[in-house]
């Protein structure tokens, strides 16, 4: 019998979750969200993006300074702007993502693989002058090259970064493909690995938790799976799975579950599935006495 | 053909009406679904009448393994059955359950065996469950994972191994408690299971995998030709329509905003090349691509937009607007619709010429 693996959570409900198209939260949401992230265990918050201007900054502040056991981190591209609005907030956590995909660094940025780490290395270097802790997303890694993102990796394991994110951006993987990709990765790896899912083919909680049970450290989540397109890998989805399907540890307490859910839907305007796992009407009433 | 739909079943589990199940049976006849199951006990509660013959080839009635439920199942004209039990650890199958496998096959029934808990059990002692069950007439063996326990590395592991140790078809039948019925289901295609359990939007008690996320991973994830997708996001809407649910906007694959793009880093990506931030194209299931203004927007988002309305902004300007539409957003809590939009273009424009 396996020893009971503990992962850790990295909240972007505030971040990713945010990008979902009709959701705005304001500055009070995001407070009350980290706080209550905070309160049900979750031990790193991605808390938005400072450089999008006056609004978030105010709210990233007000996030800073509450005191939260949790660490907060800001979500920064790798441009020297981005880095320095998230440290004039007040950050020490930073994460800056770069492209690793050939077809985002040619077609998007129409640089090339050596510019993007170059570029990397600056950021890091930077963000560093300031005291800042740094992690690296390593965006759309499924669609990408594997060497170059052991690359990235080693060049950000180098400079001191604390962890790499191996992002699924459009949701292309499949549980059986993650299965054998993080096999061959994990032991390669110089960091520890967190894995960012995306849901567009409704896989993104089960990516994740095969990535998890093949070695990857740390999950990236938001609450109710909200975010870009059809969302992410869902916080309560993915600790409840890890905890009974798989037997393993991770020290969030699922009875937030339903505050939490309760909470973003209302800021965000919008309602839970009746067949959302965990949060849907479906799953939390008394089905006992019926029979599959 | 592969998927066995389980929509059917959970709406007349949640009460539609007479009225209310021939229209969806029509609707869910354009799936590309093989079988739709239903409990024969809830097909009589309702007071539907016994079926035609067009249904007979169609419709599979689960009945649990009594001689009274095979007798209804035969009365109301089910020729397809699925007989489940859901035995204990380390017995048998009941002698209930054997006469009534027994019967169905005097009466000429297509039999399904379901074991819902089929996944309490090693695949040994699925096996030795086995030893009981007069093949005669059983034309396939449904593994039932009932509480949910599986992933799917598991899953495909198990499944690909009763493949070779089950002498009749393998049925996949999951759930979603905890978010991976996909992600099994989908496994168990990859392993070779011919027939899988699933239901438009992964509705059901304790969920099933979603159809149309099963049809389209199917097609584009494991590149397998598939039938005709364009009219997916349409027919699962009108179904769920009809079963009186709303469709979340974010549903993947058939939500209607799942091509919107709003953050500035994604539009500038998908005006590039949409294949950028798209898994698939919104037409492969009858949708459109959307650019979103709001508080996430960049440069380039505003003036893609305005150049959608033939106008050619420059950085400086664009850059101004840009301020104000974040703001704006923030203010009043969603995105900037377009006119919102064109009212602050004009608001700016006039103070610049002023």
């Amino acid at each position: 019998m396996q020893d009971a693996r503990t992962i850790e959570i990295v909240d972007t409900t505030l971040r990713d979750g945010e990008q979902s198209p009709s959701i705005v939260f304001s500055a009070q949401d995001k407070l009350n969200i980290a706080t209550a992230l905070d309160k049900a265990g979750v031990t790193w918050i991605e808390a938005g993006v400072p450089v999008m201007g006056e609004e978030e900054q105010e709210a990233m502040k007000m996030i800073l300074s509450a005191g939260l056991q949790a660490k907060v981190i800001a979500w920064n591209r790798a441009l020297k702007n981005d880095i320095l609005s998230s440290v004039s907030c007040g950050f020490s956590h930073l994460h800056i993502s770069v492209p690793v995909s050939d077809l985002h660094i040619e077609q998007k940025l129409k640089k090339s693989r050596e510019w993007v780490l170059e570029n990397l290395k600056q950021s890091i270097l930077l963000a560093q002058s300031f005291g800042c802790t740094v992690s690296v997303g390593a965006e759309d890694a499924s669609r990408g090259d594997r060497e170059y993102f052991l690359e990235v990796a080693n060049i950000a394991a180098e400079l001191g970064a604390v962890r790499i994110r191996y992002a699924d951006t459009v949701g292309c993987l499949n549980p059986l493909a993650v299965h054998s990709i993080f096999q061959e990765l994990i032991p390669r790896c110089p960091l520890p690995v967190e894995v960012h899912m995306h849901n567009d083919f409704g896989l993104a909680n089960a990516n994740t938790l095969v990535a998890l049970a093949a070695g990857a450290e740390l999950a990236s989540t938001t609450i109710g799976g909200i975010g870009e397109r059809a969302g992410n890998a869902a916080l309560e989805e993915v600790v409840t799975a890890w905890q009974v399907v798989y037997g393993m540890k991770c020290h969030v307490n699922r009875n937030d579950f339903l505050h939490l859910s309760h909470l973003v839907m209302q800021a965000g305007n919008k309602d839970v599935f009746d067949y959302k796992p965990i949060i849907g009407n479906a799953f939390t009433v008394d089905n006992t006495n019926k029979i599959a | 053909m592969i998927w066995v739909d389980q929509t059917l079943q959970e709406g007349l589990r949640v009460g539609m009406d007479k009225g209310q199940i021939n229209p969806l049976l029509e609707l869910l006849q354009k799936l590309p679904v093989d079988v739709i199951d239903c409990k024969v006990v809830d097909w009589e509660k309702h007071g539907l009448p016994k079926l035609n013959m067009s249904q007979q080839k169609h419709i599979r009635g689960k009945i649990n393994g009594t001689l009274t439920e095979v007798a209804l199942a035969d009365k109301l004209g089910f020729k397809n059955v699925i007989i489940a039990c859901a035995p204990h650890l380390g017995q048998g199958l009941t002698s209930t359950v054997c006469t009534a496998l027994f019967t169905a096959q005097q009466l000429g029934m297509n039999i399904g065996f379901c074991i819902d808990n089929a996944s309490r059990f090693s695949i040994e002692e699925l096996c030795f469950l086995w030893r009981d069950i007069p093949i005669y007439g059983i034309d396939s063996f449904i593994y039932g994972d009932k509480e949910s326990l599986l992933e799917p590395v598991a899953a495909s592991r198990i499944l690909a191994s009763l493949l070779i140790k089950i002498p009749v078809c393998l049925e996949f039948h999951g759930h979603n408690a905890y978010g991976l019925a996909t992600g099994n289901a989908l496994a168990a295609l990859q392993a070779g299971v011919k027939r899988i359990a699933a239901a438009v939007a992964g509705v059901g008690l304790q969920g099933h995998a979603a159809v149309e996320e099963l049809i389209m991973a199917q097609k584009r994830l494991l590149g397998e030709t598939s039938k005709e997708t364009g009219h997916l996001a349409l027919i699962c809407s009108q179904i769920l329509f009809a079963m009186g649910l709303t469709l979340p906007k974010t549903k993947a694959i058939i939500g209607q905003d799942i091509f919107a793009h709003e953050s500035g880093i994604h539009v500038d990506g998908v005006i590039k090349n949409p294949q950028m931030y798209e898994a698939f194209s919104p037409e492969e299931v009858g949708l459109t691509r959307q650019l979103v203004i709001g508080k996430h927007s960049g440069n380039a988002s505003i003036q893609a937009k305005f150049r959608q309305w033939n106008i050619c902004m420059s950085d400086a300007h664009a850059q101004i607007l840009l301020k104000q539409v974040r703001s704006l957003a923030v203010r009043q809590k969603m995105q900037v619709d377009d006119h919102a939009l064109w009212e602050l273009y004009q608001a700016i424009q006039v103070k610049q010429e002023g």
